[in-house]
């Protein structure tokens, strides 16, 4: 995994002028989100790609968390919070509800879908998490059955302040797993 | 930040002593170069800012000359333009057509639609209490529990300025009903009632103007709580009809009420009921029959 990305820096570097990403005072051509954009297509990237042994797809992790509880979802997509006598086990991660509610009453799951006009792009983000975030990662992928190609999950995305942006519309699904485990 | 500052002082040491340690910001494996942060290297990143297209500047520029209008006419003069609808002299499309009639739209009274579904998943919810406040008669608060339009906006479903002129009551997902409520609305379908009613609940239609709802639902607003008008003569046959709508001027409607209040009248109502009923199987005339 090291070395692969190691070696496309070598690569870049071997490349002169506009793609070079040396910090001496010039101005480059591409910002490094267009290089990355531009690398994802590009020939050379994929011939190393072929070198190093071709995509190499992983299984999704083993489930770890089981549900502790059937869910049951409302037309509006809330469920409702594990009764009292049901012991809940101690997650290393945690996924507050939706807060300040009427009547003192329990919130939703903080899990939204997220549509561009066009339809191009449509994402599931989760918000709200605390605790160790890398296990949540790992949880959510066996749960929603993510393989990882080449060492990387193009699939689930980490955005700023947060929160988690899984590829898909996948909110009942995500809603059904957390409520199963007792959020 | 840190970093930083050791890199600044390390340059300067470099400056003065010509042994000066390249250091690196990560501990072990890779060695960066990084350069010092100075003012004169702020600049936005490639693409951040795009150079406006000039127009009339040149040849080469391909917009140079006429600028994109063509040539000579209207539109290629400074200022030159026609007004949306002009068709050169020709009537207008909007002026061929005669005008007609008039809108009565100022005194629509549209209701907000409120389906018994949503009513019941915020009971699930925990944001609607079958516990309501006074109704239209201003009944105690234990004793009374009707659901008003107030307690549906503090429960989340409306919110008062969604509520224009009153609200409807619907029946979609009546299947999930299952919580007996005791509501006051200003309309209702035929299909709510029914379902409101098959499971125990009470349904009843009350006229509310714009003051009214006012006082519903900003009661705060007033110092002192105005009485609640009675519908106009449009809508009276509305809501003193039981049948269709049970409205709260019917005579059923009042009854139930006047029950509730003061619930040791049933029995000399029922009792006079049978008298009357008595009477006009003997007597084919109807004879008075008063009750306390």
């Amino acid at each position: 995994m090291l070395s692969n990305t190691s070696s496309l820096r070598v690569f870049s570097r071997q490349i002169a002028g506009p793609l070079s990403r040396q910090s001496t005072g010039f101005r480059d051509k591409h910002s490094s989100r267009q290089v990355k954009r531009l690398f994802k297509k590009n020939p050379a990237a994929r011939r190393i790609e072929n070198k190093m042994g071709g995509k190499v797809i992983e299984s999704p992790p083993e489930v770890t968390y089981q549900a502790i509880l059937e869910p049951k979802m409302l037309p509006n997509g809330w469920n409702p919070p594990p009764p009292e006598g049901i012991e809940i086990p101690e997650y290393p991660f945690k996924i507050s509800r939706t807060k300040n509610k009427p009547n003192d009453a329990v919130g939703f799951l903080p899990v939204y879908s997220e549509f561009r006009r066009d339809g191009a792009r449509v994402t599931t983000r989760i918000k709200k998490v605390s605790g160790d975030r890398d296990a949540f990662l790992t949880a959510l992928r066996a749960a929603l059955q993510i393989p990882t190609v080449n060492g990387k999950d193009e699939t689930i995305r980490l955005r700023t302040g947060g929160t988690i942006e899984v590829k898909g519309n996948r909110v009942m699904e995500v809603k059904q797993w957390l409520a199963g485990l007792g959020f | 930040m840190l970093s930083l500052c050791r890199q600044f002082s390390s340059s300067l040491a470099f400056r003065q002593t010509p042994a000066a340690a390249c250091l690196s910001t990560s501990a072990a494996q890779s060695q960066e170069v990084v350069e010092v942060l100075k003012l004169n290297m702020l600049k936005d990143n490639p693409g951040a800012v795009k150079k406006k297209r000039r127009i009339g500047r040149g040849i080469g520029s391909s917009k140079g000359k006429t600028a994109g209008r063509g040539h000579k006419g209207q539109k290629a003069r400074a200022g030159g333009s026609i007004s949306i609808g002009f068709e050169g002299g020709q009537t207008k499309f909007y002026k061929l057509l005669p005008k007609r009639g008039f809108t009565n739209k100022r005194h629509k009274t549209d209701m907000l639609a409120i389906n018994l579904g949503t009513i019941q998943d915020y009971v699930d919810m925990g944001r609607l209490t079958p516990t309501g406040g006074g109704g239209v008669d201003g009944g105690d608060g234990d004793n009374n529990k009707i659901v008003t339009l107030k307690d549906l906006c503090d429960a989340g479903i409306c919110t008062h300025s969604s509520i224009k002129h009153g609200v409807k009551l619907l029946a979609k997902g009546k299947e999930r009903l299952k919580t007996p409520l005791q509501l006051e609305v200003s309309r209702a379908s035929t299909h709510a009632i029914e379902a409101m009613e098959a499971i125990g609940g009470e349904v009843t239609t009350v006229h509310y103007n714009r003051l009214a709802l006012r006082a519903l639902l900003k009661p705060n607003k007033f110092i002192i709580l105005p009485k609640f008008a009675r519908p106009p003569p449009k809508w009276q046959p509305y809501y003193t009809n039981w049948d269709a709508n049970r409205g709260y001027l019917s005579v059923q409607a009042q009854m139930r009420s006047l029950l509730k209040e003061r619930p040791e009248l049933e029995e000399a109502f029922a009792k006079a009921l049978e008298e009357r009923r008595s009477n006009l199987a003997t007597s084919g005339t109807a004879s008075s029959s008063k009750d306390d």
